[in-house]
């Protein structure tokens, strides 16, 4: 088995989430590399010592693949956990599976989910950090970045999603969703009874007869998670459900469910936040 | 059905961008079954993000005048036909891979793509496809190919020597500029894929799909990966708290928002 890594990251503290998965394998780490942005380019004369294996957050997947065909390694993508004796498990199917690999004999480049149960704990030590330098891409150029505010911000491509439902009882409550989105970066959803309601426009419902939507991260406030609304999120890879109702449909699907009032628990959250800021 | 793009390079010369779509068929995961260690569906459709990929070439295609080719690996034409229906051009299928070694793939769906459409300078996906989450082909057939490849492309815009991509980001929406020839990866648009009409479906109907074999592309199949398919245990270990009061609920949550990674 390989027996060397090389950790790839944009931050130390990606970094030390890749340490966490490398020890999860048994390896000794040989290296630490930093890389900054806006370069995206690989060095052409880049390479890796025989039997090495690359770890990289699944986010710098670009990196990942550049690197796995100009050192000819195989390709491991989305690693969500591994075992010592060299098992890699990768969520598929809507995240109701996995694909597991073995790690291969001759090295590999393998990209991580830095969530869960890569990288929350770390003590893992590991050589000081250099620096990757890549080449900016002169074939792409940004022409303009316009900040878009939270209410504005399309549902597409959102990498978190804030939803109210009916359980928020008024509109003007609506504004505690717009608040938590904007502090969180993220886009504002409603559920079919509150557009249906008038409360919401169309563009921002997510389900059956919305929008399909697979943010990072989806936060239901209010929303009791009828099977129209669930089909349209449940692949999300973060669901945090607040609702009062303990048997509400949608806890079945969250993550983190919080049995309270999202009228009280949402202007606490966003004042945390915002202290934090 | 013909193949009109393999006269040739005469992309020079075109006054369009020819284009290149990769569609998967992937089962409805909404649907999908476990049996023991495999899954099952009845359903299968067109990838997503693969729709809106399809969308926007066919909006490229009636801007400019280029030609559409879209290509799917594996055994199913269903979804080839939907798009010869909706304006395509030329299809193929392509041999299976293995279907979790991402590379062999990603190089099988770019050899089949010079191979049948040598003058594409588009080439257009969706971000991921709902089975494997991985979002790794568009980065690897742009690696392979050494062309540039952007992420996350909401809208495209022909230009002189590229296109103009609009894609979110954290809080903005960001403007780019790229050249052709290059990979770009599609997530859900302003508009959603188009129904064909019955001209169309008639066409789709008398089109036969050709079937490109590993071996015709250079290609041989490799030793897996993998070692197994499982079902992940029963649901996500779900997290249910039932705090003291909305304090104690919030900073529950935050904790839990920053474990996973997000930044509170």
């Amino acid at each position: 088995m390989t027996a060397t890594a090389w950790l790839i990251g944009a931050s130390v503290p990606e970094l030390a989430g890749l340490a966490a998965l490398a020890n999860a394998l048994g390896l000794d780490i040989t290296k630490a590399l930093l890389h900054t942005q806006p370069g995206s380019l690989l060095p052409a004369d880049w390479s890796v010592p025989p039997n090495t294996l690359l770890l990289l957050p699944h986010a710098w997947v670009g990196l990942a693949a550049q690197m796995a065909i100009v050192c000819q390694l195989p390709l491991v993508p989305n690693v969500e956990s591994a075992t010592p004796d060299g098992q890699l498990a990768c969520p598929v199917y809507g995240e109701t599976g996995y694909v597991r690999y073995t790690l291969p004999a001759k090295g590999a480049v393998i990209t991580c989910r830095l969530t869960g149960n890569i990288g929350a704990e770390n003590t893992v030590a590991m050589p000081d950090a250099t620096a990757l330098t890549l080449t900016e891409d002169a074939r792409v150029q940004v022409i303009q970045t316009e900040p878009v505010t939270a209410a504005g911000l399309p549902l597409d491509g959102a990498q978190v999603i804030v939803t109210g439902g009916r359980g928020l009882k008024d509109p003007a409550n609506f504004i505690l969703i717009e608040q938590l989105a904007q502090a969180l970066h993220g886009a504002v959803g409603a559920t079919r009874a509150v557009v249906d309601a008038g409360w919401r426009p169309h563009h921002e419902q997510v389900g059956q007869t919305g929008k399909t939507v697979i943010p990072r991260l989806y936060i239901a406030a209010g929303v009791s998670g009828a099977i129209q609304h669930l089909v349209g999120m449940q692949n999300s890879q973060r669901i945090v459900a607040i609702n009062p109702d303990a048997d509400a449909p949608i806890h079945k699907v969250a993550d983190f469910s919080i049995i309270a009032d999202a009228q009280e628990i949402l202007p606490a959250l966003i004042g945390l936040i915002k202290s934090t800021h | 059905m013909g193949l009109p793009l393999a006269q040739g390079r005469l992309h020079c010369y075109c006054k369009g961008m020819n284009i290149v779509v990769f569609i998967k068929t992937v089962p409805d995961n909404t649907r999908l079954r476990w049996e023991g260690n495999t899954p099952t569906s009845t359903e299968w459709m067109m990838n997503p993000l693969d729709e809106y990929a399809l969308e926007a070439a066919l909006q490229l295609k009636g801007t400019t005048g280029g030609t559409l080719t879209v290509i799917s690996m594996g055994t199913r034409p269903d979804h080839l036909k939907k798009a010869i229906a909706l304006g395509a051009d030329a299809a193929a299928l392509v041999e299976p891979t293995d279907a979790y070694n991402p590379i062999q793939r990603a190089t099988a769906l770019a050899k089949a793509a010079l191979h049948i459409a040598p003058t594409a300078t588009v080439w257009l996906c969706g971000q991921h496809a709902l089975d494997t989450m991985a979002g790794v082909t568009p980065a690897l057939m742009a690696a392979l190919q050494q062309w540039p490849c952007i992420t996350g492309v909401q809208t495209l815009t022909p230009q002189p020597n590229g296109l103009q991509l609009k894609t979110p980001g954290t809080g903005c929406m960001v403007t780019q500029q790229i050249q052709t020839p290059c990979v770009l990866a599609c997530i859900k648009g302003p508009t959603e894929l188009r129904t064909p009409g019955i001209k169309g479906v008639m066409a789709a109907n008398r089109a036969t799909i050709p079937t490109l074999a590993l071996a015709s592309l250079g290609l041989q199949p490799e030793e897996p990966l993998t070692v197994n398919l499982l079902p992940r245990p029963a649901r996500r270990a779900g997290q249910v708290v039932m705090p003291a009061n909305a304090q104690d609920g919030a900073q529950q949550l935050a904790a839990y928002l920053k474990q996973e990674g997000f930044a509170v």
